[in-house]
């Protein structure tokens, strides 16, 4: 049998390396390792029963108690430290590509943190909705970067039809060149219909 | 020319200058407004706790964004003069906007990282906005208008229409279903303190800000170390713990830089 906190100790590993990319969800270390908790609450749970009044006389039993427990605690951080850098990721992607998520990351993302990912896009959005002069950026929008020049020369590099701006309309065909207002073509930029020459 | 002095009158376009700045410009009440608007972006962004929401400077600012794009389209239908100009301001306009922009974001970005310490500690919560305050947890006692003489209570749904939550809520959520509705009931906890190990993150209050005195001063005594003053002047710049200056940011004597 393998050691305690084995499990734990590969996921953090793990949550280490991966700290720069969105690496699959590892459900199956996530499982094990709730396995492992629920096995040794379980034998505390035992443990405690069996001995009721005399644990206190008893120092093995109570060794055994204390390392499982401390087991259990140590696991459980590992778990919640795991999840909470994988949310701060997803975070980030929403912020900087917009709700919606590419098939690669839908991929490694689990269940939960796809719907972590819609219920946050929500909160963000109506929480934007109070600043509608400033923008705040977010879903592939303007990020924060300090404003740069007001206009710049863009290249279509894929057909989006016409864009209605303040300075008139735009029809952007493929391998055109225009000079427009930044903040009018930033999220066409990010998704890719223009690059900034 | 109408158009002309309400221009100059909102936002100057020399805020990059700093020695246009320093010459004091005809109208100190918007300038002031931005140049204090940096200060507070600055000290947000230094300090490793969250600052107290600066509601009035935002909203006065925002006003003035939103008055200032109208009088810039009208200039762009004049002639090329008109045209230049109203570039001039729309690019000061972007500038304010980054910094209000910026300056919510960190907000949030503390917000986020510091959600359960903020809503436990009443005088640090009082620090946020309302909107922000509902971000990071709505809370459904406050804002339901009970009919305390009826005994009727609101139909929540009617109440909050959409499902959007808070983000304690999404996060506690998100743990749950992810792993911790597996574990025992005992174990269930989010929250929880082992020896000197809490989960809950708490800013480091003992973390190094680099400061410098808005006016003259005189000494100033650091409490984690009696033996030091420091010299309170906009001249000298120090490298302290943000606990021992906290007071002095509060009280706006000092700024982060």
């Amino acid at each position: 049998m393998s050691t305690f906190a084995d499990n734990a100790y590969k996921l953090a590993k793990e949550a280490k390396r991966t700290m720069e990319i969105l690496a699959p969800y590892n459900e199956d270390l996530v499982r094990s390792i709730c396995r492992e908790i629920r096995f040794l609450c379980s034998l505390i749970d035992k443990i405690k029963a069996d001995m009721k009044s005399e644990l206190q006389q008893n120092p093995s039993a109570i060794t055994t108690v204390l390392v499982h427990h401390l087991t259990v605690k140590r696991s459980k951080r590992v778990l919640m430290a795991y999840h909470r850098q994988r949310v701060n990721r997803v975070k980030q992607i929403i912020w900087d590509q917009g709700n919606v998520l590419s098939s690669d990351n839908r991929i490694a993302l689990s269940g939960p943190e796809i719907d972590f990912a819609k219920d946050y896009s929500e909160l963000m959005t109506s929480y934007k909705q109070n600043f509608m002069e400033i923008d705040l950026g977010g879903n592939g929008g303007i990020g924060l970067d300090p404003p740069d020049d007001l206009f710049i020369e863009v290249r279509v590099l894929k057909d989006a039809g016409e864009v209605q701006t303040e300075y008139g309309v735009l029809n952007l065909k493929r391998g055109s060149q225009f000079y427009v207002r930044r903040t009018d073509v930033e999220s066409l930029i990010r998704s890719g219909y223009l690059k900034h020459v | 020319m109408d158009n002309n002095s309400t221009l100059n009158s909102s936002i100057h376009i020399t805020q990059s200058s700093d020695a246009f700045y320093e010459t004091g410009l005809d109208d100190e009440f918007a300038t002031d407004d931005v140049a204090e608007m940096t200060q507070i972006w600055i000290n947000e962004r230094n300090s490793p706790e969250i600052l107290p929401y600066r509601r009035r400077l935002v909203e006065d600012l925002t006003e003035l964004i939103e008055h200032q794009g109208m009088v810039a389209m009208e200039g762009l239908s004049e002639n090329v003069d008109m045209r230049f100009r109203s570039m001039l301001y729309q690019t000061e306009m972007e500038r304010i906007k980054f910094l209000i922009r910026n300056y919510l974001r960190t907000r949030l970005y503390k917000i986020e990282k510091y959600t359960t310490y903020l809503l436990n500690r009443p005088d640090v919560r009082e620090r946020l906005s309302d909107k922000e305050y509902e971000y990071a947890q709505r809370s459904v006692f406050e804002q339901m208008p009970f009919d305390f003489h009826n005994f009727i209570v609101p139909n929540l749904k009617t109440v909050f229409p959409g499902n959007a939550k808070s983000y304690a809520e999404l996060l506690e959520k998100h743990y749950s279903k992810s792993f911790l509705n597996t574990l025992p009931q005992s174990q269930q906890d989010v929250n929880e303190k082992i020896n000197t190990l809490s989960s809950v993150s708490v800013p480091d209050e003992y973390s190094a800000v680099i400061v410098r005195g808005k006016e003259e001063q005189g000494m100033f005594e650091l409490e984690s170390r009696r033996q030091y003053e420091i010299r309170l002047s906009p001249e000298s710049i120090y490298m302290v713990r943000y606990s021992d200056i906290k007071l002095l940011l509060d009280e706006g004597q000092v700024e982060l830089i």
